[in-house]
């Protein structure tokens, strides 16, 4: 992957929290289905986020950062997507969403870039007018090619859950 | 709102720098004769002719070391005797102490092998010891390397079998530390110091912060390790 193309998220990363109307803190927990190629399925780790999100028109722009214990210790994301409301129930929305991940695996004595990306639905329950719930289902591919190079294959499917707590503004 | 963000992305990122592991060096792959199945919970070595002996051996990394820095070492370990099984067990965030346990649960993985001993490296060795002290039935032997047992765990009434090689040069755990913790290992615990070694070399993981001067190399040190490793595995 060309780390030029990394840019524009790492842009909207930068600024999109700047003006974001939404801000979540979540956590997660990540069972894993392949390692390595083969499948292999074990429970991976888990990750604390914050996210922010820009409502436009009828989708969200959202980026955050990540940090999480994984098969190559800890790691520090910074996914940046959209998503999109696909059914609303009352103070429930049911959201289809959609992230580039770029990030580094933090090794001494220097990190090591990694990316992914990642798919999923979530429900965002909000019971009062700032404050809300969500919950998060997805499936990710995460890979860092330097590390797979020098050390052992790195390229992961997850399967990750997460459970957020939201704030609109 | 926003101070709270910033101060969560703040704890987050702080947690991440703390959190980093030492990278194994690029020449850290394993030494011919073995074969190495790499799952996401564990690393297991074997000879490529198979392993001779019943007797696994269990190995937990080193704090913040990753585990694939121990797989050419332990290659050599797998390659002493009759040759053995080891399996390294993987940790999260490679901290053994977040998941101590996650070595037993490795214990029904690997076939041929009905007897186990466990080692570890430095905070590795300090998880195994307290793993041998909880289930004491379960191993019939402890390596220590560039480790020792807290008071808690002691070790000093029981009877299994334990083999505790240090580096001369170790700056982590000193001479001093290892002295100073003999009376929570067992009386018959066998002492090996490897002269001219430190305490990263016990893994392909380059410099460690902390550490002495090493005046033997890493392959050097690698390979007495593995010998006084695989005369002790020999005697269980």
């Amino acid at each position: 992957m060309d780390k030029r193309a990394l840019f524009v998220p790492l842009l909207l990363a930068f600024f999109l929290p700047l003006h974001a109307l939404d801000f979540s803190l979540a956590l997660t927990a990540v069972p894993g289905v392949a390692y390595s190629g083969v499948v292999d399925p074990a429970f991976t780790g888990a990750s604390a986020a914050l996210e922010a999100r820009l409502p436009y028109r009828s989708v969200s722009f959202r980026a955050g950062i990540e940090a999480g214990v994984s098969g190559l210790g800890v790691q520090l994301l910074a996914p940046v997507g959209v998503d999109r409301a696909f059914l609303n129930v009352g103070p429930c929305s049911f959201l289809a969403f959609a992230s580039v991940i770029p990030g580094l695996a933090m090794f001494k004595p220097r990190p090591l870039f990694m990316y992914g990306a990642e798919f999923g639905s979530s429900c965002s329950w909000y019971w009062s007018d700032h404050w809300g719930l969500d919950v998060r289902l997805g499936i990710r591919y995460l890979s860092c090619p330097e590390y797979s190079a020098r050390v052992a294959r790195y390229e992961v499917v997850d399967f990750p859950v997460s459970a957020a707590i939201r704030y609109r503004l | 709102m926003n101070r709270i963000a910033s101060a969560a992305a703040a704890i987050i990122i702080f947690a991440s720098l703390a959190g980093c592991s030492y990278l194994p060096d690029s020449s850290s792959g394993a030494v011919d004769g073995v074969k190495v199945d790499d799952r996401r919970s564990s690393i297991l070595i074997t000879p490529v002719s198979g392993a001779g002996s019943s007797l696994g051996f269990l190995f937990v990394p080193g704090g913040l070391v990753d585990p694939h820095a121990y797989i050419q070492p332990l290659s050599r370990v797998a390659l002493q005797g009759p040759g053995y099984a080891v399996v390294i067990v993987k940790e999260p965030a490679n901290l053994a102490v977040l998941n101590p346990g996650a070595a037993l649960s490795l214990t029904e993985s690997v076939p041929g092998v009905n007897r186990w001993a466990i080692g570890g490296h430095s905070l590795g060795g300090v998880i195994a010891s307290g793993l041998v002290k909880k289930n004491s039935s379960l191993f019939a032997g402890l390596v220590l390397e560039a480790s020792y047992p807290q008071e808690s765990d002691s070790l000093s009434a029981m009877a299994v079998k334990v083999l505790s090689v240090s580096g001369e040069f170790d700056g982590l755990a000193t001479r001093a530390k290892i002295d100073a913790t003999k009376p929570f290992l067992p009386a018959s615990t066998q002492y090996e110091v490897i002269a001219g070694g430190c305490h990263g070399q016990f893994g392909s993981y380059g410099a460690q912060d902390g550490d002495g001067t090493p005046t033997i190399s890493r392959d050097a040190q690698q390979i007495i390790a593995a010998k006084f490793i695989g005369d002790f595995l020999g005697g269980l």
